[in-house]
């Protein structure tokens, strides 16, 4: 089985982070620890048979981790169904509004979900909305003027210190 | 408060640019203004709906959305959100603050190898 670029760097980085849960003696995962890299060979394996067609059953695959992130992690829909969108021949632009038109529905029924089983701050969340407008404006407004690649790149940057922090903290 | 309020219009940029924000906007909820993952998580779903929502009637009119393609995504999709909105709420927050954790280092290391797309190397 071939690994793609995105698989050789999530493999490098599970292990990395397994390394050191070891070294710090966290116990992340109780102790029928979650075999993950037996989980990512699953995942992987799905990939693969997806990808043979890019008809029905691929999509269903994309909706279905899309799905799962959106409501494990209230984000991050975007960032899987983006590149699946993009492999699937539609062109970029198309894939970033495509993904959108995806997560709304799947953001509505998370939070009817949230709302049942958990704490839900409606309240806290409605003051953020106008700033969170104001600032896709202006962020719309400035794609078009210059590429996103040096964004991503800091992006990426915060998420590996933010997401290290969070887990052994 | 007002840090609040620049972490959400900060989000805005990065979602309007293709990169994403509501990780951002959850990791400053819950680094910095005290809210438990799922609470976070939570503001950050319905942070985004109206925002989505907005953008969407936009793309429609433009035309850039394959709504007919995304059906089975769609169908798939809710069938999964429901499970993980399941997962969270019964890993609970603790654990699922590590789990997010985990998860956005993965993507960080994802797009820390960002590339410029082929076109924009074409024209430079």
């Amino acid at each position: 089985m071939e690994r793609t670029t995105a698989e050789v760097y999530f493999c490098y980085a599970y292990e990395i982070l397994k390394t050191h849960i070891k070294a710090s003696g966290r116990k992340i995962f109780t102790e029928k620890e979650m075999p993950l890299s037996g989980l990512s060979c699953i995942f992987f394996a799905l990939k693969e048979m997806s990808m043979k067609k890019r008809g029905k059953f691929y999509y269903a695959v994309l909706g279905a981790v899309t799905g799962i992130a959106n409501g494990l992690f209230g984000s991050g829909g975007g960032i899987i169904a983006v590149p699946m969108l993009q492999k699937a021949d539609i062109e970029v632009k198309k894939s970033h509004a495509t993904s959108l038109a995806l997560t709304l529905p799947l953001s509505v029924v998370s939070v009817i979900f949230y709302a049942i089983k958990s704490t839900f701050n409606f309240r806290d969340a409605i003051f953020l909305i106008p700033f969170g407008l104001a600032g896709a404006v202006i962020g719309s407004l400035l794609l078009k003027k210059i590429s996103n690649v040096w964004l991503k790149r800091i992006f990426g940057a915060f998420l590996i210190a933010a997401g290290w922090r969070m887990i052994f903290k | 408060m007002i840090w609040l309020y620049t972490a959400a219009f900060l989000t805005g940029i990065f979602a309007a640019m293709g990169v994403g924000g509501g990780m951002i906007l959850i990791v400053y909820l819950t680094v910095f203004a005290g809210y438990s993952q799922l609470s976070a998580q939570g503001i950050n779903l319905i942070y985004f709906i109206p925002i989505a929502l907005l953008s969407v009637i936009i793309h429609t009119k433009n035309r850039l959305i394959e709504w007919k393609k995304i059906i089975p995504s769609l169908i798939a999709g809710t069938v999964f959100s429901v499970v993980g909105a399941y997962a969270a709420s019964y890993i609970g927050s603790e654990i699922l603050g590590k789990i997010f954790g985990g998860f956005i280092f993965i993507i960080g290391i994802k797009e820390l190898f960002s590339e410029k797309p082929e076109k924009e190397k074409a024209e430079s």
